[in-house]
Parts: structure tokens; C-alpha cells; sequence
């Protein structure tokens, strides 16, 4: 199951190479053919090896740029729910009584709308960007990582390390940080990095919708977008992205996968 | 009694909050916001009539209340676009996604309960790992892709299905059904895993049980006990997860019913959003979010009532 | 025993059964033989291989388990390891019948009582809905279930454990089976129910002649219900006797110390049990020679060093596995 890892990563390349607009032939769609013209001045055969889209641009170098966008959604929002969420969770199950009924009512509100609405709501109101984007994915995840703080941190708090720590006079700054968080982090890495795959298919949902990043700029879900129309005739243009973007989140739910198997075990020998 | 009230005061506490957010909301709006709703070539005057009408000029404390009361007495405005009733819009829509999600669960099940029951009876060998398998793979395609895919081979390969296109049950159920094949089936690719794997484990301790054994010394043929020895005491945790799944039904409902131009609410709200139809955006979010919170929380009152011990349970944590 | 031929014929039945620390043999070489009509005790501790042996029989185990090929039971006339697992479901429940020791965790809970028994009915015999039902009421009418046109409807749980197991009882006789297994039918309930039930047992199997094995960890339920006893031991059979000449004469220390372990009415109150010391053996890892030889009074090297086999004394239908049996040496 580890090994299934390496397949299909997608790692975004600085690449400098732009991509040409064979807007002179609209709307056809290049087959994986030879010699093709690209570039500003010179004409310099190249290669298209996946092909091109409706428009005649690379789809290979699209996917890249693209792959950049969906990583970044990927891996930034769990990044911004697991610190927020994470504090939050773990402020209210440190403090409990009026702080944890306020944190966690907020959260109640942010679950109570179903979740894809909530985020075409706020990309709407706050328009189309990729912070935007993060922004109001970060939101969407908050309350489910302060979830797992929070039970995580009433679970410690009650333990015996924490009451040491108090009695050798540590204030709640330094208790929380240094005792609570080490153990706490573990649950909701692992739940992080579960998410990565979801944001990933929540921005490919998004960019295929036009909701996501304003075009051109290439992302997954928007190529796919493109292609739908050709589906009958050529339908790599759709396929191929489509693709690309179940092996990135197949790799990424093993990665999750794997790992809570891997804390599981751990937790049966406690 | 207790529990039920407690949960009665934060529905309504967050239906309330709910409207709030909802409303706060066009204020996000980077901008202004009459000016942005009047358009880039209007005058000066426009905007200050849009400005009159909306009220925009009032304080927000006494917006909120007016617009609560409005909506309350179901004036949800109207649409920017098309000018009718937000209200009535949705309602004329809404049959068509609740069926698009009565149907996607109904499928999703279809394929749940026979793959749980024969990867719980065949639990360990290639058979229940081929499944598994399957399904992992399943839940890393998103739900647009999977209708791409659908639409692909069954519509323009094999000609079976219609790609788009809604037909309603006026002109035929069986044209009707048709029409909701491939979006159900969209939905349901992904919302059956994890039915099946609740299923699979639930059966896989029931097998176990003795009653098990003893149907079996009674002769009876393996399939018989398998649905109607087994099945029944392992359904509960997959009636729990049906609740749960509402949420996904609803967004997912959304995205197929764009792709598949269902007129369904998720149809409606999408092009609101293309349309920048703010108000019409903003009823439906409301009628949504307040219909989400409602249906959970009906969920949740059943299954205190199904289930004695939850009522406890949840107090403790 | 001579006169007919037997109902069922077991010969060199051996179970092994695969798990992770390596192969139990669970059953490890039994033959017997069961006429019509009479009844089989089969006594032994937990873990002798009883209850397996029996689900052996009607191929009840779990896939783990494998049985050899130079096992061979008959029933009937029928080669039973050979038929198909479709042929074998038309024997289970109408010509074998088994009832499971506690009748809470045997009985569906979620199905009603009625529906239980029917089931077989319908199954077997092709009954209908209605006839199956009222026949399902005259069976629990049989078995001693009083007003069974409420009982029918009920639930399991509704019902208290003797009522229970004579539910099961019911199940069992539903097709009128011409072999009986109670694998320790009145061990969860409580001891005035068991009188009851075993009684019950008892006529039912005489109106109908039909064999009957009953197995237990009680030598007392066995006295005077079983026309033979085998005792096991480790998967074997260490002691095998029609019954009243295996109580008049116990010639196995196993039997002779099972037997003395029953408590009696007679005895002064408080005196103390006398149980058995140790453990049955590992059965993934048999020790040498006699099985029970760590555990018995009256162990000499022989019994260390090599594996007794069943041997029989003046009386041929008495055989026992000892080198230095009770009551004096083989002859």
C-alpha cells in the first residue's frame, strides 16, 4: 500500500515554458502528433505529449501549472484549519465552560450549512481568487479540526502530566504548547493529511463549475471543464486531466490511509 | 425530555445564526455593493435608486430585522435576473433535487448492501479485497468526474442514456427515471462506500454470532441466511450514517445538477451565481441552510427516540 | 447395539483447525457407533473436542478447520463427507437436528419465535405460510410451552431461558430428525429447569425413536438418560462403555476422577470439591504419551513415554485408554 505512493505524484515544476495560443485553428483538438510549432519568434518543433485542448495549448504543461493550484489548495487549506481549528479546538477543551460554548457554537453555524454550498457561498460573495479560495475552504474546515482538538485536549487535559506541569508552576501558555499540543498534533495531522485529497477534489469541483481561479490560468477541474464539450470526439482532453487528478488523490487518501492504520496499531499496543 | 428541548433552543439558535451569516454575507462583497448590482455603465442617480430600494443606507441592525421579517413571511425578494419570486422559484425547483436525492440514495444502497453482504461473508479473500479496493478507488473520483465518465461511455459510447436534459413525471415516469439515471448514479458512485463498509463490518460481527451457526444447522441455504438472519440486526450503524450523508447528498445534488442542466435548486443557485443574481443567491443559501439544519436535526430527534442510549451517550461527551 | 444397523457410523474422525499459533487438533481420532432409538452421552471437560467433534459432523465449522480424508462418517447409508454442501443442507435440520447449549445467543433475536420454527418447515417440508404457523404452535405445544398462540408472536428475549430452549427443542424436532445432537442443552439454564428439559428430551426421543447423542461436562446428567458413554479427552476417547456398566465400573482415572468430582446430597455440608488439578493440554502441541498423564493420580513412566490405545478387558463394548487403568490392569 506504501509503495502505491510514488504513482501518479504530480510535483509542480518551476517551469518557465508559457504555453502557446494556437488560437488560429479554434477548436480543434491536436492529436499526440510530432512536429508542431510553439514560442514567440522561433518556431521550434515540440513535442505534445498528451495531446492538446480545444484551444490548442499543451495539455501537459497546463496539467503542471495546473497541479501547482490543486497542490497548493491541497495542502494550504488543511494547513490553515489544522492551525486555526487546532487552536480553537484545543482553547476550548482547555478552558470549557463559557469560552468552549461560544467556540464551539461558531462551529455548530459553520457545520450548519452543507458544505459545497457554503463554499460556492462565500468564493461568490468574496470573488473569484485562489486566497479567496483557500480562504473559504480554511473556513469549511475549521470546525471538524477543532473538533478533533477539542476532544483530543479533554482527554489530556485530565491526565497527570498536565496536573505535574501545573504544580511546578507552568502557566496555561506554556501547558498548552508544550504538554497538550505534542499530543494532540498527532490526530490531526493524520486527519490533515485525509484532507489534502478532499481539497483537492473540492478545487477541482470549484475550477470545473468556474467558480475557482479565473481563467486562463489552468487548473484541473477547468480543463476538465473544457473538454466536456468535445467529450464525443476527443474525449483525452477531458480524460486526461481527469485522470491525472484520481491518481493524485488516490495517492493522497493511501497516504491518509496508511497512516491512520499505521496510529491505530500504535493505539491497540497503548 | 431534557435533551430534547436542549437540542430544540440550538436549533433554533442556529437557525437564527444561520439567517445572520447568511445575510452578513452580501456584505462580503468587496466594494459597493449597489454600485456592483447596478452594473459598470451606470450613472450616479442608478445606483442611489439601488441603494434607496435596498435600503442600504439605513442602519444594519434594522436592515437584518426587516429582511428577518420579510423573510418569514416568505418574501425572499426578487431575482435580479429574471425578476420573479426567489421563493417561488425555489419551490417550483425543489421537487426535482429532493428526487435527484431520494433516488441517488436509493441506488448508492443498491449498490452498498450486496457488496457489504458478500464482502462480509467473504471477509479476507480476494473477493472482499477486490471490493474494497473498488471502492477505494471509487471515493478518490470526484463526483463530476465520475458523471463525466458516466456520461462518456453510457451517453455518447453506448448511446444508452440521455446525457442531459430533465423530464418530468407528467410526461411519463419512465422517461422521467431515465432522465435521472446517470445524476443519481453520479451521486451514488460516491456515497455507497461508505454504506458498504459500515455494512461490511456491522455483518462481519454478526456473522460471527451463534444464532448464525444454528440457522445453518437448520439446513437453511446460505443466501437465505445471509439476508434474512444476518441482514437485519446489522443494519444499524448504515441508518446512522444516513443522516450523516444528507449533507453530501445536497452538494453533490448541486454539482450533477449543473452538469446535467436538472432544473433542480443546486441548477438554480449555480446560475445565480453565474448571473451575479445576489439575492437570488442569498434565498437560496437561507432556504438550503434552514432546510440542512431542520432535516438534521428531525435525524437526530429519531434516533434518540430508535435508539434510548444516544440521548445519554451525547451528554457525557 | 448388534441388532440393526447403526444410524450413524463415525470412524477415525480427526479436526484440525488452522490458526495462528499453529494446527489444534481439535478432534483427534474418534470412531463410534449410534443405533436408532438409543442415546449417546458424550462426556469431557471444556476443550476435550466434544463440541467440535459434533459440528464436525454436520460440517459446522469455520473455514479454518480441515478434516482429513481418512475420516469417514455415515449416516444412514450416506457417505456424509462426500456430499455436496447443497446435499448436505437437505439433512441438516430435517434428518440431523442440533440444539445449542444457551438458547439466548442460538435464537435469532430479531425474529419471531414462530417464524423460527416455520422457517424449517417451509424450508424442508414446503409448507406454507399458514399450516407452517400452526404447525409451529402444535411443537411448542409439544415441548411444553404454555399458551402457544402468544408465544408465537414473541421475541427471544421475551422469553425466559427454559422457554427458550424448548423453542430450540421445538426447531430441532420440527421435521422429525432421525438423529438428535444436544451439545450441553441444559447448561445455561437453571437447575430445576434442567430436570425438565432433559425429561423432555427423553420422551420426545422415545415417542419418535430416535438417536440421540447428548453431550456434557456432567457425568450426572449422563447417569441413567444414555444407553452408551464415551469420555473424551484431548480429542480422543479415553473411556467408552454402555452406561450402566461405565458407572458400576470405571476403569479410566479421568472418569474415575470426573465421577468424583460431582458433588453429592450426601455429603456433610462444606465439604470441599474435589476438583481435577491443572489444565487440559495445548492441543496445538500434545504432549507425549498419555494425554492426561500430567494430571493423574496415578501416572507411572509408561504413561509419559507412550500414547495409550483404547483397549477393552473381558468385555468386549467396554474400551478405555490406560495403561494402569482402575480396578487392575488389562487383561
Amino acid at each position: 500500500m506504501v509503495c502505491a505512493i510514488s504513482a501518479g505524484f504530480w510535483l509542480p515544476e518551476p517551469d518557465q515554458m508559457d504555453w502557446a495560443n494556437q488560437s488560429a485553428l479554434p477548436g480543434t483538438v491536436g492529436e499526440i502528433s510530432v512536429m508542431n510549432s510553439e514560442g514567440a519568434e522561433v518556431q521550434k518543433p515540440f513535442l505534445y505529449l498528451l495531446g492538446t485542448d480545444t484551444m490548442g495549448r499543451d495539455i501537459m504543461t497546463r496539467l503542471i501549472f495546473g497541479a501547482r493550484i490543486s497542490l497548493a489548495v491541497g495542502l494550504a487549506v488543511p494547513a490553515i484549519g489544522l492551525v486555526l481549528g487546532g487552536i480553537l479546538g484545543m482553547l476550548a477543551g482547555f478552558y470549557r465552560g463559557r469560552l468552549e460554548t461560544v467556540i464551539m457554537a461558531a462551529m455548530d453555524i459553520i457545520l450548519a450549512f452543507p458544505g459545497i454550498v457554503l463554499m460556492l457561498a462565500i468564493t461568490f460573495y468574496l470573488g473569484p481568487s485562489l486566497e479567496n479560495l483557500i480562504i473559504a475552504l480554511g473556513i469549511i474546515v475549521i470546525p471538524a479540526f477543532s473538533r478533533v482538538a477539542r476532544a483530543n485536549t479533554l482527554n489530556f487535559s485530565q491526565r497527570e502530566f498536565v496536573q505535574a506541569a501545573r504544580m511546578l508552576g507552568a502557566n496555561d501558555v506554556y501547558i498548552i504548547f508544550a504538554e497538550i499540543l505534542p499530543n494532540v498534533i498527532i490526530p490531526m495531522v493524520i486527519y490533515a493529511l485525509m484532507l489534502v485529497a478532499y481539497m483537492i477534489m473540492a478545487e477541482g469541483i470549484l475550477s470545473f463549475l468556474g467558480l475557482g481561479v479565473p481563467p486562463p490560468a489552468p487548473s484541473w477541474g477547468g480543463m476538465i471543464a473544457e473538454g466536456k464539450e468535445v467529450l464525443g470526439e476527443s474525449p483525452h482532453v477531458s480524460m486526461i486531466p481527469a485522470f491525472v487528478m484520481f491518481l493524485t488523490v488516490l495517492s493522497f487518501n493511501l497516504i491518509g490511509d496508511s497512516l491512520r492504520n499505521l496510529a491505530d496499531t500504535k493505539e491497540r499496543q497503548l | 425530555m431534557i435533551y430534547f428541548s436542549k437540542k430544540l433552543l440550538r436549533l433554533v439558535f442556529v437557525v437564527f445564526a444561520v439567517t445572520a451569516l447568511t445575510f452578513m454575507m452580501v456584505n462580503l462583497l468587496p466594494g459597493d455593493v449597489a454600485y456592483t448590482i447596478a452594473g459598470q455603465d451606470s450613472t450616479a442617480e442608478d445606483v442611489e435608486a439601488i441603494r434607496e430600494e435596498l435600503g442600504l443606507n439605513r442602519n444594519i441592525f434594522v436592515r437584518y430585522a426587516e429582511w428577518l421579517a420579510d423573510v418569514a413571511h416568505g418574501k425572499f425578494g426578487k431575482s435580479l435576473q429574471t425578476h420573479e419570486p426567489v421563493l417561488e422559484a425555489i419551490f417550483s425547483r425543489a421537487p426535482v433535487t429532493i428526487e435527484l436525492m431520494i433516488l441517488s440514495q436509493i441506488f448508492a444502497l443498491m449498490l452498498a448492501v450486496p457488496a457489504g453482504i458478500i464482502s462480509a461473508y467473504k471477509a479476507g479473500t480476494s473477493v472482499d479485497k477486490t471490493i474494497n479496493s473498488a471502492a477505494f478507488g471509487m471515493i478518490s473520483i470526484p463526483n463530476f468526474v465520475m458523471a463525466i465518465l458516466l456520461i462518456f461511455l453510457f451517453s455518447l459510447r453506448l448511446k444508452w442514456l440521455p446525457a442531459t436534459g430533465y423530464i418530468p413525471m407528467s410526461d411519463g415516469l419512465l422517461a422521467n427515471l431515465r432522465s435521472f439515471m446517470l445524476p443519481a448514479f453520479s451521486i451514488a458512485m460516491a456515497e455507497w462506500v461508505s454504506l458498504m463498509r459500515v455494512l461490511r463490518s456491522d455483518m462481519i460481527a454478526t456473522l460471527q454470532e451463534d444464532f448464525i451457526l444454528m440457522a445453518k444447522s437448520k439446513g437453511l441455504p446460505t443466501l437465505h441466511i445471509l439476508f434474512r438472519h444476518a441482514l437485519r440486526p446489522s443494519c444499524l450503524t448504515l441508518i446512522t450514517i444516513f443522516g450523516i450523508q444528507i449533507g453530501h447528498l445536497i452538494g453533490g445534488a448541486v454539482i450533477v445538477e449543473q452538469i446535467f442542466a436538472l432544473p433542480g435548486i443546486g441548477r438554480l443557485l449555480i446560475g445565480a451565481i453565474y448571473g451575479r443574481d445576489y439575492t437570488m443567491v442569498q434565498g437560496c443559501v437561507l432556504f438550503i441552510a434552514i432546510s440542512y439544519v431542520v432535516v438534521n436535526f428531525m435525524v437526530d430527534v429519531m434516533y434518540s427516540v430508535l435508539d434510548p442510549r444516544i440521548g445519554t451517550e451525547k451528554t457525557v461527551g | 447395539m448388534t441388532q440393526s444397523p447403526p444410524l450413524l457410523n463415525v470412524e477415525n474422525l480427526r479436526t484440525h483447525i488452522h490458526t495462528d499459533r499453529g494446527i489444534v487438533r481439535a478432534v483427534d481420532g474418534v470412531s463410534f457407533m449410534l443405533c436408532q432409538g438409543k442415546t449417546l452421552g458424550i462426556v469431557g471437560e471444556s476443550g476435550s473436542g466434544k463440541s467440535v467433534m459434533c459440528r464436525t459432523i454436520l460440517r459446522l465449522l469455520p473455514r479454518t478447520a480441515v478434516t482429513p480424508d481418512n475420516s469417514h462418517v455415515s449416516f444412514d447409508g450416506h457417505n456424509l463427507r462426500r456430499l455436496s454442501e447443497k446435499e448436505f443442507n437437505r439433512i441438516r435440520g430435517r434428518y440431523i437436528a442440533m440444539i445449542f447449549q444457551d438458547p439466548m445467543s442460538s435464537l435469532n433475536p430479531v425474529m419471531k419465535v414462530g417464524k423460527q420454527i416455520s422457517e424449517t418447515l417451509s424450508h424442508h417440508l414446503g409448507m406454507k405460510r399458514k399450516p407452517a404457523r400452526d404447525r409451529a404452535m402444535e411443537l411448542m405445544k409439544s415441548v411444553g410451552i404454555p399458551m402457544p398462540e402468544q408465544r408465537v408472536n414473541q421475541y427471544p428475549h421475551q422469553l425466559s431461558g427454559g422457554m427458550r430452549q424448548r423453542v430450540a427443542i421445538a426447531i430441532a424436532l420440527a421435521c422429525n430428525p432421525k438423529l438428535l445432537i444436544a451439545d450441553e442443552p441444559t447448561t445455561a439454564l437453571d437447575v430445576t429447569v434442567q430436570a425438565e428439559i432433559l425429561e423432555l428430551l427423553a420422551r420426545r426421543q422415545s415417542e419418535r425413536n430416535m438417536a440421540m447423542i447428548l453431550i456434557t461436562h456432567d457425568l450426572g446428567v449422563a447417569a441413567g438418560r444414555t444407553s452408551d458413554i464415551i469420555v473424551m479427552y484431548a480429542g480422543r476417547i479415553v473411556e467408552q462403555a454402555p452406561a450402566r456398566e461405565l458407572f458400576s465400573n470405571m476403569r479410566m482415572p479421568y472418569t474415575r476422577a470426573l465421577m468424583d468430582s460431582i458433588p453429592r446430597l450426601e455429603n456433610r455440608p462444606h465439604t470441599t470439591l474435589n476438583s481435577i488439578d491443572g489444565q487440559p493440554p495445548d492441543m496445538t502441541s500434545p504432549p507425549r504419551g498419555c494425554c492426561f498423564a500430567p494430571r493423574c493420580s496415578r501416572v507411572r513412566k509408561q504413561c509419559t513415554e507412550t500414547e495409550p490405545a483404547l483397549m477393552s478387558d473381558s468385555r468386549k463394548d467396554h474400551l478405555f485408554a490406560c495403561w494402569y487403568p482402575v480396578g487392575g490392569p488389562a487383561s
